[in-house]
């Protein structure tokens, strides 16, 4: 189905739906209630183009639906006893176009690491989200420490550019 | 405030799995729902390269749903509850339990280690005894972790 702008539902998950991910989870944390939540906006904009009632900003409309969504999420979790409290509270949420913002640059950073040398990628996560230091890596991996540094120095350089 | 390169890197890296939040996953679960029918909204179809027979309920977050096995190798499953228990078959019951202790339940049920690395996901779902593995390729499946079993 194509919209006034042209884009058809393929493109605009291509374009949004990491983004919109990445915007949810600075407020949902690493949960799987995060796709959850963009799949419910992308779904909602879904239902309006079916009925012919296009949003004129696509964007801007699922933001908005994901934020509420985060919203009622974090309502849902306070409510219930048993919840495991790791989400924001409420005064927390993101509330400006900032975020939103940040959250292209960090899917398209996202992107970049997808697109790494599978070992290079390797190195740079075992280094920046398991917080391994190279030589720990280098034992690990079974390589050397040379190897590790370039190898991070690498990936470090090519992620910078999408910064 | 602008966040600085390193705090998106780690935001991202924190984040990051392979296959994460891919639009095209995505995309493929919502015109299964449409092909199915009017795209439903308030749950979520869950995609699972699922070659088990288990029963599950999968609360998407909003609660179960239906299930449907498409006749190709289920790319996705909608679930829904079973109301009535297994007759004689033990059933594992979860409700909106932490993976470690789900993981726990099961080890000692089946007389095995099971580990994933850490996080921070929980499992709402019933499953019949089935067999470790079937169950723990659903998981792995649904939440998107790595489970490594040990006899």
């Amino acid at each position: 189905m194509l919209l006034n702008r042209g884009l058809d539902i393929d493109q605009l998950y291509r374009l949004y739906y990491r983004p919109m991910c990445l915007y949810a989870a600075h407020t949902l944390g690493d949960s799987g209630d995060v796709e959850d939540v963009v799949q419910d906006a992308f779904a909602a904009l879904w239902d309006r183009m079916s009925n012919g009632d296009m949003p004129s900003k696509p964007e801007a409309y699922l933001a908005t639906s994901v934020r509420n969504a985060c919203i009622d999420r974090l309502r849902a979790g306070a409510a219930h006893p048993e919840a495991e409290l790791t989400y924001l509270l409420e005064e927390s949420i993101p509330d400006d176009d900032g975020v939103l913002e940040q959250s292209f640059s960090e899917a398209r950073m996202w992107d970049a690491i997808d697109r790494l040398p599978e070992g290079r990628r390797r190195m740079l996560l075992m280094h920046v989200r398991d917080g391994l230091k190279c030589p720990e890596i280098a034992k690990r991996l079974g390589v050397s420490e040379g190897t590790v540094r370039n190898q991070i120095y690498r990936a470090l350089k090519t992620l910078r550019r999408n910064y | 405030m602008k966040k600085s390169f390193k705090e998106k890197l780690e935001f991202v890296a924190g984040n990051y799995e392979e296959g994460k939040y891919d639009a095209d996953k995505a995309l493929n679960a919502l015109h299964t729902s449409i092909e199915q029918g009017k795209p439903r909204r308030k749950w979520w179809t869950v995609a699972v390269s699922a070659t088990a027979s288990a029963a599950l309920a999968f609360a998407a977050g909003f609660g179960v749903v239906s299930i449907v096995r498409n006749a190709e190798p289920a790319r996705s499953i909608e679930v829904s509850v079973q109301p009535e228990q297994a007759a004689e078959a033990h059933q594992f019951v979860f409700d909106n339990t932490p993976v470690a202790d789900v993981l726990r339940e099961l080890s000692d049920y089946y007389g095995c280690k099971l580990t994933a690395p850490a996080t921070r996901k929980c499992l709402t779902a019933t499953f019949n005894d089935d067999g470790v593995d079937s169950i723990v390729a659903l998981i792995e499946a649904t939440l998107g972790i790595d489970i490594t079993v040990e006899e």
